[in-house]
């Protein structure tokens, strides 16, 4: 089974200065989670208001049908690496 | 006659299997033991692509002048190391229906442009599956003055 990342390295460094950042994910992942419920809990009925009278021309349908996709791209995103280097600096994104 | 295709014969002999279920599995023995049979077990041994990796590297003679001590001088193209999971490109297909149409038109203007002629709207999974599997036989490798561009499969 495949989990969402729990870790995420940063590291960006130009001319001036640099930084490296570890976040991780799997603390700040369950707080986001208990927020975006809030906010879902507290915008339910006026997204299901919204959601009846724009029922015909609706651009949020696809964006709700793509959910578990968006999901599984999350679940999908350790092993991603970026490693960018040019004149202006170096940026490194990774997932773990 | 191999050890196999005698066992199928025997089998058919005390009908414990039909004829076309014999020939299948007689094809079966066959392209194992045959002469591509060699390359296509080491075909199925072979794991599939984990990731896909896009690298690409400045060459020596386009550097600029180093700006300051311990940055390292760089092509305009710059260093690029990137490397996708197989199952994001896959997850991410399933996203194509969040393109707006309009962009989904100017991407698809675009690629025609270049001698592409496909809907990125109807881009289909098999098509993806088809490319990686075939990057990880081989390697797309560019060689130009400026930089040295690789894409593989891993």
């Amino acid at each position: 089974m495949k989990w969402p990342p729990y870790l995420l390295k940063i590291r960006f460094r130009n001319h001036r200065r640099g930084f490296a950042l570890w976040l991780p994910l799997f603390l700040i992942g369950p707080v986001v989670l208990v927020f975006l419920l809030a906010i879902v809990l507290i915008l339910l009925p006026f997204a299901l208001l919204a959601m009846l009278f724009s029922w015909r021309v609706g651009w949020w349908r696809p964006m709700l049908f793509s959910m578990p996709a968006i999901l599984r791209l999350l679940c999908h995103l350790p092993g991603l690496k970026v490693d960018v280097e040019g004149k202006e600096g170096r940026v490194y994104i990774a997932f773990f | 006659m191999s050890e196999n295709q005698k066992r199928i014969l025997q089998m058919l002999a005390e009908g414990k299997i039909s004829v076309e279920e014999a020939s299948r599995l007689l094809s079966l023995v066959e392209d194992e033991g045959g002469p591509g049979g060699e390359a296509a077990a080491v075909k199925k041994a072979k794991p599939a692509p984990k990731y896909l990796y896009v690298r690409v590297e400045p060459k020596e003679g386009h550097h600029h002048d180093a700006e300051h001590e311990g940055h390292h001088s760089l092509a305009e193209h710059g260093r690029v190391n990137v490397r996708i999971p197989v199952g994001l490109i896959r997850a991410g297909m399933k996203l194509k229906a969040l393109i707006p149409p309009q962009v989904a038109d100017d991407v698809n203007k675009a690629m025609k442009e270049k001698g592409i002629g496909f809907d990125i709207l109807n881009l289909k999974d098999e098509y993806v599956d088809a490319l990686i599997s075939a990057l990880s036989e081989t390697e797309i490798n560019v060689d130009s003055e400026e930089a040295e561009v690789r894409v593989y499969a891993e």
